[in-house]
């Protein structure tokens, strides 16, 4: 057994030579599909129906994005609403996380711990059991198809993660210059204000994209807690406009869902080095 | 005794103010706390623990949402039935753990894999790191979208390269097919998770400390032993954190299997999140998608109660 285990490090070149072969099929598997979904949203739809499939549009055209942007009631209208919701639960993310991540980060209270627990705990409830009910509760307060009920909603999603992610920055503001604030005669609220909200705008950044993907992505609560289609966000806009229909149209749907998931990548890009981050700082203090 | 509960009367009085006000005379941490944490409580307070609470009093009602209101105490009912006579629910259940433990172990084994290999010095590592994530970060419903479309029984492409590279002999319709369906969503689903493991496992891989490795590589360890006694240790934590969470997620997945097909054919893919909702939204039984909640959130805290105890264990 023993024997037959080589040290690959004396064998450079193969070593070197199976890196790269394993990596480019996994990197097959892990871009294909996206290449293929760009691909097919350049191509005329009934290209997309082609066997066997041109792997690269013989014809490309933008056609199928023009059609897309032009489509007032349908792509129009669910990503209008969807820059909406996921703005707003954000904003609100960000608002009502900041105070709540430093309370843990520097208060000393009754019952710290066991609540820092339950926020944690809340985002293990699967979503389907939850929104049963939520549905009769929307509909009681009439909150049903409004932006209001997505937010607080999709908010409630981003919470744990959002206190979570700013309890750690606010541990790594240098205590000492708060506590030389305190003694200057500055309020607690006058330390988060004017001190420590500056210190840690990366993690308040994060915390705002990490809102806006959930919100953006999010189908359950967008398809449950809505009924009309002018309240519908993207992603049960597309399910209904798409999902079930007796013809697919291939090409405006990989054309539309390039254009809806531009925003998260890019998004995901400029938060990924904050959001390492930010599970770091989170960690530190276990 | 009168004495005692004076005294304690007295001093918790005082407790009281201290509660609230430090010695300086200034608002005590304690009611900041209440303050900072007063918004972020009463949020998941109305979406999540009040229908969570109202799920468990609705479980022991007809509650339906065709005739709100008028629920009426049918005690176990829900739960005789579900247990004894609905062979859905059970197909529900078994789907759900294949969906999962396929899902989990597949995403694993590919994150690990590309881990390592990105862990590696290789040229453009920096930017594959970064685009290998894009897969994770694509909407659910569109993920949905690009499986339905690739395994098309007619003109998609995964049927089109098996039969070229002669696989398979003729087209497979996967969505229509009993035995294919759960394959097919398995696979969409593993595409979908494995960037996230890739980044966990990356972060955990960067500080596996070098100066085992060579140690170990002067003792003559080979490339096995190393792996097998020093880096799967280090990572034995993120490992644990990191499967726990998937086998949670993917347990409650709903996005990708609604989009696809919806629990078809013939419950070939029905899972609980599909079947709970359908019961809610579709059949609106509130009363008897709850009681499916509550035996499914009996089961969540049975499995966190042993996983923890199997971390500190």
């Amino acid at each position: 057994m023993l024997s037959l285990d080589l040290d690959l490090d004396q064998y450079p070149r193969f070593k070197r030579s199976a890196t790269i072969i394993l990596l480019l099929l996994l990197m097959v598997f892990i871009f294909f599909p996206t290449f293929w979904m760009l691909s097919t949203s350049l191509k005329p739809n009934e290209d997309a129906f082609a066997v066997p499939p041109h792997w690269i549009p013989q014809q490309v055209t933008l056609k199928n994005y023009e059609t897309q942007i032009n489509d007032r009631s349908g792509f129009r209208n669910y990503f209008r609403n969807g820059v909406v919701v996921s703005a707003g639960t954000a904003l609100v993310s960000i608002l009502v996380s900041m105070p709540a991540g430093y309370a843990f980060a520097r208060l000393r209270f009754r019952g710290k711990r066991t609540l820092l627990l339950i926020i944690l705990a809340s985002q293990m409830f699967p979503a389907v059991i939850i929104v049963i009910t939520l549905y009769s509760l929307y509909r009681e307060i009439k909150i049903l198809d409004t932006y209001q009920g997505l937010i607080l909603a999709f908010t409630s999603f981003s919470i744990p993660f959002s206190v979570w992610m700013l309890r750690g920055f606010c541990e790594s503001v240098p205590e000492e210059i708060e506590e030389a604030a305190f003694v200057d005669g500055c309020s607690r609220l006058g330390i988060l204000w004017r001190i420590v909200i500056p210190l840690i705008k990366p993690g308040l950044v994060a915390v705002g994209l990490f809102s806006f993907l959930n919100a953006w992505n999010n189908l359950l609560f967008a398809l449950s807690l809505t009924t009309r289609l002018e309240m519908r966000t993207i992603p049960p806009g597309f399910l209904l406009t798409y999902v079930g229909e007796f013809q697919y149209k291939w090409s405006d749907m990989f054309a539309g869902s390039a254009l809806v998931t531009l925003p998260t990548v890019i998004l995901f890009i400029g938060l990924q080095r904050f959001l390492v981050k930010g599970l770091m700082a989170g960690a530190v203090k276990g | 005794m009168q004495h005692m509960a004076f005294s304690n009367a007295h001093s918790s009085g005082r407790r009281l103010r201290g509660l609230l006000f430090s010695r300086q005379g200034r608002l005590s941490d304690n009611l900041y706390a209440l303050f900072f944490l007063a918004p972020v409580l009463v949020i998941l307070t109305i979406v999540i623990f009040y229908p969570l609470v109202r799920v468990l009093s609705y479980s022991v009602t007809n509650a339906s949402l065709l005739f709100p209101n008028r629920e009426e105490y049918i005690g176990l009912e829900n739960f005789d039935y579900l247990l004894n006579q609905d062979a859905i629910f059970r197909t529900a259940v078994k789907n759900t753990l294949v969906f999962t433990f396929f899902s989990v172990m597949g995403g694993f084994a590919l994150g690990f894999a590309l881990a390592l290999l990105l862990n590696e010095n290789i040229p453009l590592r920096n930017v594959l790191r970064g685009a290998a994530l894009i897969p994770w970060v694509i909407p659910g419903v569109i993920v949905a979208l690009m499986t339905l479309y690739m395994f098309n029984g007619e003109v998609g492409i995964i049927n089109y390269t098996l039969k070229s590279v002669g696989l398979i002999e003729e087209f497979i319709p996967w969505f229509g097919s009993l035995d294919h369906a759960m394959l097919a969503v398995i696979i969409a689903n593993i595409w979908n998770q494995t960037p996230f493991y890739m980044l966990m496992l990356l972060a955990g891989l960067q500080t596996r400390p070098d100066e085992l490795m060579e140690a170990a590589k002067i003792d003559g360890a080979g490339s096995w032993a190393r792996f097998r006694h020093i880096t799967l240790p280090h990572l034995s934590k993120v490992i644990m954190i990191i499967t726990a969470l998937m086998v949670i997620w993917n347990f409650n997945n709903f996005d990708l299997i609604w989009t696809t097909t919806q629990g078809g054919p013939v419950n070939a893919t029905m899972v609980l999140s599909v079947y709970t909702y359908r019961q809610a939204f579709v059949s609106f039984n509130t009363g008897y998608a709850s009681a499916i909640a509550v035996l499914w959130l009996l089961g969540l805290l049975a499995f966190s109660y042993f996983y923890i105890r199997a971390m500190e264990g």
